[in-house]
């Protein structure tokens, strides 16, 4: 039972280093997207 | 921090944001204060924490809502019809994300570090190893996502001094240095990015470990609890499941940031109309700032604005007696921008030419366009107008009498067209591009006035 729990502690905290990854990836992205938006205007025309 | 204050303000609810900024640290101070005072209180109150963490998300949404709103109305500014009210949306909304964006990422780092010594202080009292595990491994996710902060804020820092560089830089060099410092912050984000995720990666396994080794030397807990199984299912699902989630919104904004950009635009050579069927041709001449005349089959346009055939001779005699005045010193080249329908039959073409030659553009430059259209993964259908160009003199009767016997054929002024021969616009269009993209000048006489 103590093996089994322990399995369960380490998905846990597995699960949450990949909710971190994931949370600190669409950030990044979409802190990018003002890249994306000076290059858009530098592009410039119409939308 | 008065000036980024000021910078945020000019932001779509940048006002919120900094309201928001300050009461996610105020709230970090606030619990660190009640703890202090309950320091003799038996058990720890996590609820507090939890409305720390609470204040710093509603910092983030704040701020991604304000931020997302100055980029739509850069996007949106592209459509304004007043040129200044343009130049505002588009300043107000490059100083508001780049200033916004480095304040988030700078009271988030620091409201992180308040909110873990919060929670350091909550769980130290309990006697049981899974709070300190649990608090090491908070800490570590917080320590690795504070890359992520820097990384964000030494890219946005980049970006402030080149614009603020750019003040007094020839209009024309603009747009390369611009090019150049978003590559160049591109690359360093990036890699900022990677040792945020190495961090990260190296924090969860760390975690794992710490998660994995915990409970051999700590003392079993007095009596088996359901939750010791459900909760960290519960986690692991929710965990998980939110995962996907942000990863699934990711997607798009991540082929945007990675598909390239084609060559900017050297801003002269982009107009902002669509409408105006030109000929299918290239000119050889570079775009030039003038007057902008569209010609359509029925109707005239000058600066986007309609007009008819006499008030269109009014109003550039207006805009010619305006830039004398701001000109004092500078020659007038007699240049203006024509736009003109293909298919224009050529005598409506000629009346046309003899009404701006006679208000004094008498090098008009024959303008033809081209759609440019992309697909992005956000921003959708991208549209840019190309323009090229080709000079051409209008000579009338009384240029041609004054000029003489030089003009017959090929003269001093070039070759010199007469509209007789030429049925639309078209025709007379390829001539000239034709004949310009070999090298030579080129008139048209247009003859004596048409008869009003």
């Amino acid at each position: 039972m103590a093996g089994w729990n322990r399995g369960l502690r380490v998905l846990a905290v597995a699960s949450l280093g990949v909710l971190a990854l994931a949370a600190t990836h669409f950030y990044l992205e979409w802190a990018l997207l003002t890249d994306a938006t000076l290059r858009r205007f530098l592009f410039g025309g119409l939308g | 921090v008065s000036e980024i204050a000021g910078e945020v303000l000019r932001a779509p609810h940048g006002g919120l944001l900094l309201v928001a900024c300050l009461a996610a640290i105020l709230v970090q101070v606030g619990v660190l204060a009640v703890q202090g005072l309950r320091r003799s209180a038996d058990t720890a109150a996590l609820s507090l924490n939890v409305a720390g963490a609470l204040s710093i998300l509603v910092m983030l949404v704040v701020g991604g809502w304000s931020t997302s709103a100055a980029r739509a109305l850069m996007t949106a500014g592209f459509h304004d019809e007043s040129a200044s009210q343009k130049a505002t949306d588009l300043s107000d909304s490059i100083s508001g994300q780049l200033n916004a964006l480095p304040l988030m990422a700078t009271v988030a780092m620091l409201a992180l570090i308040l909110w873990l010594i919060g929670v350091n202080r909550a769980l130290e009292r309990r006697p049981s190893g899974g709070a300190r595990r649990a608090f090491a491994a908070l800490a570590l996710f917080g320590g690795a996502a504070l890359a992520a902060g820097v990384g964000v804020v030494r890219w946005s820092a980049r970006l402030i001094a080149t614009f603020a560089g750019l003040a007094g830089v020839d209009p024309s060099e603009k747009g390369p240095i611009l090019g150049r410092a978003l590559d160049e912050g591109h690359a360093t984000f990036r890699s900022d990015a990677r040792v945020a995720y190495v961090a990260l990666g190296l924090a969860t396994l760390v975690a794992i470990v710490l998660a994995a080794r915990g409970g051999s030397g700590t003392p079993a807990p007095a009596a088996p609890r359901r939750s010791s199984t459900v909760a960290p299912l519960l986690v692991t699902g929710g965990a998980l499941g939110l995962a996907a989630v942000l990863f699934v919104l990711t997607g798009p904004m991540r082929r945007e940031n990675a598909l390239p950009w084609p060559t900017p635009s050297s801003g002269d050579d982009v107009l902002l109309v669509l409408d105006v069927l030109t000929p299918e041709v290239r000119g050889p001449d570079p775009l030039e700032r003038a007057p902008v005349v569209e010609v359509f089959n029925d109707k005239t346009l000058l600066d986007g604005a309609p007009c008819d055939l006499e008030s269109l001779g009014d109003k550039l005699r207006t805009l010619r007696s305006y830039y004398r005045m701001l000109h004092p010193t500078g020659r007038f080249n007699g240049s203006a921008v024509l736009l003109v329908d293909y298919s224009l039959p050529i005598d409506r073409f000629v009346a046309l030419a003899h009404t701006i030659h006679d208000a004094g553009y008498d090098r008009p430059l024959l303008t033809f366009t081209k759609v440019e259209t992309l697909w992005r993964p956000v921003f959708g259908k991208v549209r840019r107008v190309v323009a090229t160009g080709a000079r051409l003199k209008l000579l009338d009767h009384a240029d041609i009498e004054a000029a003489g016997a030089d003009l017959a054929g090929q003269g001093t002024l070039g070759t010199l067209l007469v509209p007789d021969d030429l049925d639309i616009y078209d025709d007379l269009a390829k001539k000239v591009v034709a004949l310009r993209n070999a090298g030579g000048a080129v008139a048209l006489n247009l003859g004596k006035p048409p008869a009003r």
